[in-house]
């Protein structure tokens, strides 16, 4: 058996390197950005075909572009649900027909667009990265290994973990987030502080309600990411992650629920879990929505703080990206130079819809003007714009969505006390490399 | 045996007849060739490739990616899950299926409201996978879905059963909802079967006396042969391909417990590093499997008849 | 001997009974559901209704769901897609039984063939194929398939097999009827109860379909119902689980009462009404 592994894994790795030849070799644009004019080319249609994932953006389109522009061509939008988004698109952008002029990639998927010759540098039609007032980390998700600029976004999604103020009176003896983050700086103290609420509790609260809660946060805290140079690369935070999520199930750490199950989503109006790792859209969409029990009506907002936890992260986002080869490239400029830097447009829109943004000069502008009852007057706004300046993306590869989701399965198997932590890592290890043959192990 | 024979002299007199049969099969033999001719093609050339990722043009390797996937434990597991789902859903729902078509077709033992009953056992087959997959996720739910409270409430369970993550559970869930939506209309095709066949036959095989079980057994299964060949393989083909349920349901999860043969398929054509290739290659193998197995029941099946037609 | 019939029937209500709670649950939990917030369903599980069926309406069409444009376009793809593959599949069955021709086990075996073949294996060849040949966005890749339904076929051949009178056939020869004519008056209404059969899980099918069209429609106008309620979920900061459930509901109900008026050829049992002999 082992015998014939090691010939797969020479097989695989004798495969890999003539795939790399193939793919991995991102286009040589570079040189052509210096000497190619610096400005779109003009419209060839009369149809600027846009494809998204989410009717967010549709709207703004709606509500906001095609409301405030007089334009001499059509915008279509269309849009697709992110279970089929992919499989949809990727056939169109390689045969190029019937494929968007404009199109949104989620965080998760990003940067296998942005990697792709598929994808245009923007810095070839006239946006210049460091001049532009973004966010670096919303800047550093769209910049290949090149230096390219494959897309912007107008969001910034930082991440923060939120939390019962009256629960941490409670059991921490404090409840306002200047005291209560020093208790939760770190994974360490994190831990410890889940030990006393369940203690004080009697186990009736868990200071998260499911592992997958925080899975996300600890990833952003690794050093190096899934995949490294082309090879498979697996951090020693992973291993950490595992020992302590482990701890955290056998020890009854956490409220044993499923992310987005009907018992996660429960305990944000009842006592039985302290906080929830969510980032900004969370707050609005999820916590808010169901602090207020839906059937009896007894609510806990307002009864709610945010601090930054044990480490930066953030969580989503959604990206504007051109396709190479439009024959709209001024249009599809114009989209996203104006959903992205127009600040009159952005000041607007983030006074309108509460959304948290990428762009600094209106991020300065508007922040000292919100504070959120549900945060009982924490203006929640200010601290995601603190908090999205400790962001790290470089970790962050193509590949995330496929091989986090293979990890999460072995991480349960193991916490769940299903298989020891060698086996659990090997299944791990064999899974990435039967869908990842490209990569080096 | 000697029934076709004797078919096949009486048209082999009237021989201009033969070009109706060209011609009306001709609207087939078109749609065959546009929409259905190129897409499996292209698939089996996929196979001898190594087509991956964003990549468009065509490297041939040989026979390579089978030789791989015979040997590959991931494509192997998925097989035989395939295999213990199929098996655990389709003999209950033959079994099933049979036992309510005797039952609605025997004028013996009518009940009141037959053919509302009837028209009923088919309206799981009209709710969509992903609807039943939703569904199912939340009756099952953990810890406090409504299954985990009703077994507690009657002392089955002394804690909650995280169903979806025990292997047994999660395929026996999988088999039943399999069951659950093709009973009904397995149970359809078997009466419309029973219905079809001479009903003279039925009132002889009584006025002589035979008992329900033996009309039954020789004279309802035997001529209801063709139609059960139908059942047989067209299970066997779609449980082959069971794709929209266990993916819908955990996503073949845990541990890979409910992940199927097309499971895989669409995994390694649409996540990781979308290895077309080995998608193209498992499907083709898929198909040689289902091919295989095909012309075994066929074979079995008409071996029998012959001997029952003597 | 009555004791023992009587027996027989209890078991037989028994069993029906059982089933039809089975089969019928679903579809209360479905309604239930249409009538709760999406915070109830979150929340928990429930088969008792509740009050926010007019809310989770306005949720629906408040997204643009054009419930009567996409119903419109379900009806009229899923009812061409049926008539083509029933009448089409009626006449390849017909010429596999009652017609002897050359080629007749070449097509006998592409049909068993391309019965076997993996549907989501040529999922990305067709839609390859239909990019490139320019049908994206139209109903023709959704309808003229169905002129080669080899399931279809092959019911219906088994179905003739077990049960057609080649001699009517013959007779109406002498009588000078023409071959298609012979095929109209005498194969199809023969046909009927196993076409209805067949006619419903096509349609079915077709009505429930919805990667093909997700793949392949983009004008919104052109969305069916399944592709609108798909809609709803494009959402990534939230779910409205109960207009989602709605709009299940109400794709389904068409779908139910088509069933319904269908159902009462297999019920009734008009079977082969021309061979009583």
């Amino acid at each position: 058996m082992k015998r014939t592994l090691s010939l797969l894994l020479v097989f695989v790795m004798l495969f890999s390197l003539v795939g790399c030849g193939n793919t991995a070799t991102p286009e040589p644009t570079e040189k052509q950005a210096e000497t190619v004019a610096t400005e779109p080319t003009a419209n060839k249609g009369d149809t600027l075909v846009v494809w998204t994932f989410t009717d967010e953006l549709k709207g703004i389109i709606e509500n906001y572009y095609e409301k405030n522009n007089d334009l001499d061509y059509k915008i279509e939008v269309v849009v697709v649900p992110n279970e089929n988004y992919q499989s949809k698109l990727d056939p169109a952008l390689g045969s190029g027909k019937a494929a968007p002029d404009v199109f949104a990639v989620e965080a998760a998927y990003a940067k296998k667009y942005f990697n792709s010759k598929y994808t245009k540098d923007l810095r070839t039609i006239g946006i210049e990265p460091t001049e532009i007032p973004v966010m670096q980390y919303v800047k550093d998700v769209a910049t290949t290994e090149n230096g390219e600029l494959k897309g912007l976004s107008w969001q910034a999604t930082p991440g923060a973990y939120f939390y019962r103020r009256s629960l941490a009176e409670k059991y921490l003896g404090v409840s306002e987030p200047e005291d209560v983050q020093p208790l939760l700086a770190d994974f360490d103290k994190f831990y410890n502080a889940a030990l006393t609420i369940k203690e004080k509790s009697n186990g009736e609260t868990a200071i998260i309600s499911s592992l997958g809660d925080f899975t996300k946060v600890f990833k952003a805290d690794r050093g190096e990411g899934w995949i490294v140079d082309n090879k498979f690369t697996i951090d020693p935070k992973i291993e950490e992650l595992m020992e302590i999520g482990k701890k955290f199930t056998d020890e009854g750490l956490t409220n044993d629920a499923e992310q987005w199950s009907e018992t996660w989503f429960a305990s944000m109006s009842n006592d039985e879990v302290f906080g929830y790792f969510l980032p900004t859209w969370g707050l609005h969409y999820v916590l808010k929505t169901n602090a207020e029990n839906a059937n009896s009506g007894d609510t806990t907002a307002g009864d709610w703080a945010m601090v930054q936890g044990p480490a930066p992260y953030f969580w989503g986002g959604t990206w504007l990206t051109m396709r190479e080869g439009t024959e709209m490239e001024q249009a599809a400029y114009d989209l996203i130079n104006y959903l992205t830097l127009n600040e009159e447009f952005l000041t607007t829109y983030a006074k309108e819809s509460g959304d948290f943004l990428a762009n600094m000069n209106v991020v300065e502008n508007v922040k000292d003007t919100y504070a959120d009852e549900f945060l009982a007057g924490q203006n929640q706004y200010a601290m995601f714009a603190e908090m999205a300046k400790g962001i790290d993306a470089t970790t962050m590869t193509g590949s995330d969505l496929d091989i986090d989701e293979l990890f999460d399965e072995q991480l349960k198997a193991y916490t769940k006390g299903e298989k020891n932590k060698e086996d659990a890592l090997e299944s791990f290890t064999s899974s990435v490399k039967d869908a990842f043959p490209n990569l080096d192990y | 045996m000697e029934l076709t024979k004797s078919k096949k002299k009486r048209k082999g007199g009237i021989a201009n007849y033969s070009k109706y049969g060209q011609m009306f099969a001709i609207p087939f033999i078109i749609g065959f060739l546009l929409f259905q001719l190129y897409p499996i093609i292209y698939t089996i050339t996929l196979s001898f490739t190594d087509l991956a990722g964003w990549e468009t043009e065509l490297n041939f390797v040989g026979f390579k990616n089978y030789i791989h996937i015979l040997h590959n434990d991931h494509f192997l597991r998925a097989l035989k899950n395939t295999w213990i789902i199929w098996g655990m859903n389709f003999i209950p729902q033959l079994l099933v299926a049979l036992i309510l078509a005797k039952w609605f077709t025997d004028n013996a033992v009518k009940i009141k409201g037959e053919g509302m009953f009837k028209a009923i056992f088919y309206l799981p087959n009209i709710i969509t996978a992903a609807s039943l997959a939703i569904l199912f996720n939340s009756l099952f739910g953990f810890p406090h879905g409504p299954i985990n409270q009703i077994l507690i409430h009657f002392d089955v369970l002394q804690e909650p059963f995280e169903f979806f993550r025990s292997k047994p559970g999660t395929r026996i869930i999988v088999a039943f909802i399999q069951f659950w939506r093709w009973y009904g209309s397995t149970f359809i095709i078997l009466c419309a079967g029973i219905m079809g066949i001479n009903p003279s036959l039925f009132e002889a095989a009584k006025i002589d006396g035979a008992s329900d079980w033996k009309i039954f057994t020789n004279i309802t299964l035997p001529l209801l042969k063709p139609i059960t060949l139908y059942i047989l393989i067209t299970s066997l083909v779609g449980g082959m391909q069971m794709f929209d349920i266990p993916f819908l349901l955990t996503g073949g999860g845990p541990d890979y417990a409910v992940e199927t043969g097309m499971i895989y398929v669409y995994n390694q054509a649409f996540t990781g590093n979308r290895n077309f290739f080995m998608s193209a290659t498992a499907s083709v193998v898929l198909l040689l499997i289902i091919m295989v197995f095909s012309a075994l029941i066929y074979y079995v099946m008409n071996k029998d008849k012959r001997k029952v037609s003597r | 001997m009555k004791n023992r019939k009587f027996i027989k029937k209890a078991i037989k209500y028994f069993v029906s009974i059982i089933l039809f709670i089975l089969s019928v649950i679903p579809f209360w939990i479905l309604a239930v559901n249409a009538t709760r917030s999406t915070e109830q369903i979150q929340q928990g599980f429930s088969m008792i209704p509740s009050h926010f069926i007019s809310f989770n309406y306005e949720v629906l069409t408040g997204r643009g769901f054009g419930f009567y444009r996409g119903f419109a376009n379900s009806m009229f793809i899923s009812t061409s897609f049926t008539l083509v593959v029933l009448y089409f599949s009626a006449m390849t069955a017909y010429a596999l039984v009652v017609y002897e021709f050359k080629g007749k086990k070449v097509l006998f075996s592409i049909i068993a063939f391309v019965l076997m073949v993996p549907a989501q294996l040529s999922l990305i060849g067709f839609y390859k194929m239909m990019l490139n040949a320019g049908l994206t966005d139209s109903y023709i890749p959704l309808i003229l398939p169905g002129l080669a339904s080899p399931a279809t076929v092959f019911f219906m051949r088994q179905y003739l097999l077990s049960s057609f009178p080649i001699t009517l056939v013959q007779a109406a020869r002498i009588d000078g009827a023409t071959e298609l004519s012979i095929f109209h008056k005498i194969g199809l209404p023969l046909m009927k109860p196993g076409l209805a059969t067949m006619g419903i899980f096509t349609f079915v099918g077709s009505w429930n379909n919805l990667i093909v069209p997700l793949m392949l429609i983009s004008t919104e106008d052109k969305y069916t119902l399944p592709m609108l309620v798909q809609l709803l979920k494009a959402d990534i900061y939230r779910t409205e689980y109960g207009s989602i459930y709605l709009g299940v509901a109400m794709t389904i109900l068409p779908l139910v009462l088509v069933y319904a008026a269908f159902s009462k050829f297999i019920i009734a049992g008009v079977a082969l009404g021309g061979v009583k002999e």
